[in-house]
């Protein structure tokens, strides 16, 4: 006769279907970032209901995890925290690329030119310090 | 007439044990009792999957569960298909690494406090009570946590 724990352990270990945990995964996600929102700025979710003009327990419901989120409500607490919730992965990368740049310093003499070297060896630097587009995490 | 309990762990996921409570007398646990009453509920999949995610993966961060009065309840309506599901199960979130769970059942759609639903007010109720014994317990030193922030020593004996 089966425990109640090997019970539970085929309850439990029982895969969900992708689409489930995805929205499980996606739903929780929402719920962290909009949590840490809520931290950065002092906020409670009692506040955050009175700015969205919805009871608190309707913003607990929001945040929990399971609620099925419309994208409506999910613009209007993005506009109410002044952040991203959720960003696509390209609208990620235009957002966060940034250019490397590397400044050097050029120094002179009085008794010569400014610039006292060869353009070959700045170029040849400049090439191979020179950085591609990248994607900062 | 003092009624006695027995905590015992019932399934450890990676971030998070959770335990059940079996009632003196009872030939199951409360939890075990929820898992069969609900196994084939239409919502049960969601639920099992919020579990599974925060049970290997996040923690039980205090944020993720609703109060409702002492006892938490896990989780909040489930609405997936445009329908209110008001599948609950009760629990007692003891820290980050510990949940208990209670019973519980599916809240008939349209009562507003789950206290005054005949489907569920039971579990809730019990839900309380033992929360409260439960606390009263561990402050009083019967129990705690061991280094890997599991409850210690194994089969908990409580009065409520």
């Amino acid at each position: 006769m089966r425990t109640e724990q090997e019970n539970a352990a085929t309850f439990f270990e029982q895969p969900s279907s992708p689409d489930i945990e995805r929205f499980v995964d996606i739903n929780l996600d929402i719920s962290e970032q909009v949590m840490q929102y809520l931290d950065s700025k002092n906020w409670t979710q009692k506040d955050l209901a009175a700015k969205l003009d919805k009871s608190e327990a309707e913003i607990s419901k929001w945040l929990s995890g399971m609620h099925n989120l419309t994208l409506k409500s999910i613009s209007k607490m993005e506009a109410v925290l002044g952040e991203h919730i959720i960003i696509t992965p390209q609208v990620a990368k235009k957002m966060f690329t940034k250019d490397n740049y590397i400044y050097f310093t050029v120094y002179g003499s009085s008794n010569e030119g400014v610039c006292n070297f060869k353009t070959d060896d700045v170029s040849e630097s400049f090439e191979s310090a020179h950085l591609e587009n990248q994607l900062v995490a | 007439m003092p009624t006695f309990a027995t905590i015992i762990e019932l399934y450890a996921f990676k971030e998070v044990t959770f335990y059940t409570v079996k009632i003196d007398g009872a030939a199951t646990s409360l939890g075990s009792q929820f898992i069969e009453s609900n196994k084939n509920h239409k919502h049960i999949q969601v639920l099992k999957t919020w579990i599974q995610n925060i049970g290997n993966k996040r923690g039980a961060t205090k944020d993720l569960f609703r109060n409702e009065r002492m006892a938490d309840a896990l989780p909040p309506p489930i609405e997936i298909t445009l329908k209110d599901c008001q599948l609950r199960w009760y629990c007692l979130r003891m820290n980050r690494n510990v949940v208990i769970l209670f019973n519980g059942g599916a809240k008939t759609k349209g009562i507003k406090s789950a206290q005054d639903c005949p489907v569920v007010g039971s579990h809730f109720n019990q839900a309380n009570i033992l929360s409260e014994a439960i606390w009263k317990a561990f402050d009083n030193g019967e129990f705690g946590f061991d280094d890997r922030e599991r409850l210690t020593p194994k089969n908990i004996t409580i009065e409520f």
